[in-house]
């Protein structure tokens, strides 16, 4: 039990850093092109075709794939104000209830966003730009998003659920 | 059962989610899914929760969110800050209480390239706190300086609190970035006037004269360092207000601006920093998000169940007067402010609150600035004072909570008046909004 806790841990770490990595490249990129746009459209009055289009397909990429790093960092905002009076197994079964909840919600925002996006796909649904441009381009990157944000909400479950079994009063 | 009791048992359910620590956009997220259901049935609700968090997470509006929290954690990562404080601190630092008028100033003029009061507070607390304690600042009033400073910053456009109340309420962004304006310099004004009366009546609190003296020449040459904040300020209230360009193209050319002065002005030094502003943005952008994409499925199950007709209905027939309601509202928005964080707050109780307006001829962006200044009180107020937490956070090892909590006290009570005077003058909130935007 504790490897496999192990290997899913280097597994989700893995992909936690290079969806960050990937969502800070897309931010850039999407800098560079509104301001070249802008430059474009002032200076030249040539701007860019569908950048709008483009900045709405890019957008997921930049929002959805940092939400595991963002609950491993703790950043994603709780109200700990009554979860903080307790010690002990108390406290470790309050922190395990929200990854549960978390666990089954993104499970199921997850499936349901594949859905989307495979329907999409197979219909190559494109959005009314100036250019051909395929919305499905935008709509993976939620199931990929969410999808390891369920596992990131597993993996802390059954850490928890491990210290509560175990007696360990902290998630080691 | 009927909608609109389901609607109450759904509020109720958040209530206990929240205070069970589940995560604020998980909580929101699951009761607008559960409400839907009940509503509507499992399919509808199932396929209706994540179109809705999809479009408004994907909205082109909310673009701006990220590019401005960006460009904060870049210039927070450069020298922009400590080149401002020591600018304005040798020009005003000799009088007494000098030194915390030039943060108060710093943050003020910092919050035109920084969107966010955490960071702005954060900042100042690792650079000018030390400084105001070497010259002889009591720790709790330096600390409380740049903790209740940073929300002017958050004021002052970009304002990440004012785009997101623009995207949930569909008011201009561009009007409400402009409304930020007064009511920033207003606490500026405040709270540069409280550190020379507390200088004045508590001199305890700052011993002695501070401040080196510097010629008037080499004075005038530390003020060529804020060419770059004034680049920044040129390319964004220039670029929105004088409508040049969108808020969203104003975010990317001053992130674009940001990002190069970092390079030049770190010189080769800058890879580092840059890779942790970027994550630093990831990690926030998906915080915010996820409070707005479960705050959609939220927004949807309250419109669904009619619960926010009734409730405007409710408080149409108690025929307050304008003023009354907006106490309350601020009372009502300083009170969660002690239990939520500014976003969270604002996606909670917009849809609930924003269709009362209307009916009761409330100028919308009267109330936001109304609002968002409610909150930003919030923000140094015990127990999730945000911006105090970020101040502590890096603070120096003698500072406790407590502390910054105190020194932050005088501020918190100037605030409040500041915030009356804005309820009862709502020309203050509307004269410069309307004055660029006439149409």
């Amino acid at each position: 039990m504790n490897k496999i806790v192990a290997y899913s841990d280097k597994v989700i770490r893995f992909l936690r850093i290079t969806f960050v990595g990937i969502s800070g490249l897309a931010l850039l990129g999407l800098t560079l092109m509104t301001t070249a746009d802008t430059f474009m459209r002032f200076v030249l009055n040539a701007p860019f075709p569908a950048s709008v289009e483009i900045s709405q397909l890019i957008q997921p990429y930049i929002v959805f794939l940092p939400f595991a790093y963002a609950l491993h960092m703790g950043s994603h905002v709780r109200v700990t104000l009554i979860t903080e009076r307790f010690s002990g197994r108390v406290r470790l079964f309050l922190e395990f209830l929200p990854f549960l909840i978390g666990t089954i919600f993104f499970a199921v925002m997850t499936y349901i966003s594949w859905i989307r996006f495979s329907a999409s796909f197979r219909i190559q649904e494109t959005m009314l730009a100036a250019i051909r441009l395929y919305w499905w381009v935008g709509k993976m990157a939620m199931p990929i998003g969410l999808g390891l944000m369920t596992l990131e909400c597993l993996n802390k479950s059954i850490q928890t659920f491990n210290a509560i079994i175990n007696n360990k009063q902290v998630v080691e | 059962m009927d909608a609109v009791t389901i609607s109450i048992l759904g509020i109720i359910l958040l209530a206990v989610l929240l205070l069970s620590g589940v995560h604020i956009g998980v909580s929101l997220g699951v009761v607008g899914f559960l409400g839907t259901w009940m509503l509507l049935g499992f399919k509808q609700a199932l396929y209706g929760s994540v179109n809705m968090f999809y479009d408004q997470v994907a909205s082109y509006s909310l673009i701006t969110v990220p590019l401005f929290i960006a460009m904060g954690y870049l210039a927070s990562a450069g020298k922009l800050s400590q080149n401002i404080f020591n600018s304005l601190n040798h020009w005003i630092g000799r009088v007494r209480g000098g030194i915390g008028i030039a943060t108060v100033g710093s943050c003020t003029l910092f919050g035109t390239i920084c969107g966010s009061s955490l960071v702005t507070s954060s900042v100042f607390a690792l650079t000018a706190a030390p400084e105001m304690r070497k010259q002889g600042y009591d720790k709790t009033l330096s600390y409380g300086i740049c903790a209740s400073s940073g929300i002017i910053g958050m004021l002052i456009p970009p304002s990440i609190l004012m785009v997101v109340y623009g995207v949930l309420s569909g008011d201009s962004v561009g009007k409400l970035l402009v409304a930020g304006i007064t009511p920033g310099l207003i606490l500026g004004i405040f709270y540069s006037a409280t550190i020379l009366i507390l200088a004045k009546i508590k001199p305890h609190l700052i011993e002695k004269r501070e401040g080196s003296s510097l010629p008037l020449g080499q004075r005038m040459k530390e003020l060529v360092h804020l060419w770059p904040v004034f680049v920044v300020i040129i390319v964004i209230f220039g670029g929105i207000f004088g409508g040049v360009f969108t808020p969203t193209e104003a975010g990317a050319i001053a992130t674009f601006i940001v990002l190069v002065l970092l390079i030049i002005l770190e010189k080769g030094k800058s890879i580092k920093p840059i890779i942790g502003a970027l994550s630093d943005t990831a990690r926030t952008s998906a915080m915010i998000y996820l409070i707005f994409g479960g705050s959609a499925i939220f927004s949807q199950f309250l419109v669904l169940s009619g619960l926010t007709g009734r409730f405007a209905e409710f408080i149409i027939s108690m025929n307050l007067s304008k003023f009354a309601f907006m106490m309350i509202i601020s009372l009502l928005y300083l009170v969660l402010g002690c239990l939520l964080e500014s976003i969270s707050m604002l996606s909670i109780t917009i849809p609930l609150i924003y269709p009362i307006l209307g009916p009761m001829g409330i100028d919308p962006i009267w109330y936001a600035v109304v609002v968002v200044v409610a909150i930003h009180i919030g923000m140094i107020t015990p127990p999730v004072g945000l911006c105090v937490y970020g101040a502590k956070a890096v603070a120096e090892k003698d500072v406790s909570l407590e502390d910054v909590f105190k020194g932050v006290a005088p501020f918190f009570l100037v605030s409040l008046l500041a915030l009356l005077i804005l309820i009862f003058i709502p020309g203050l909130s509307t004269f410069l909004p309307n004055l660029v935007f006439p149409w």
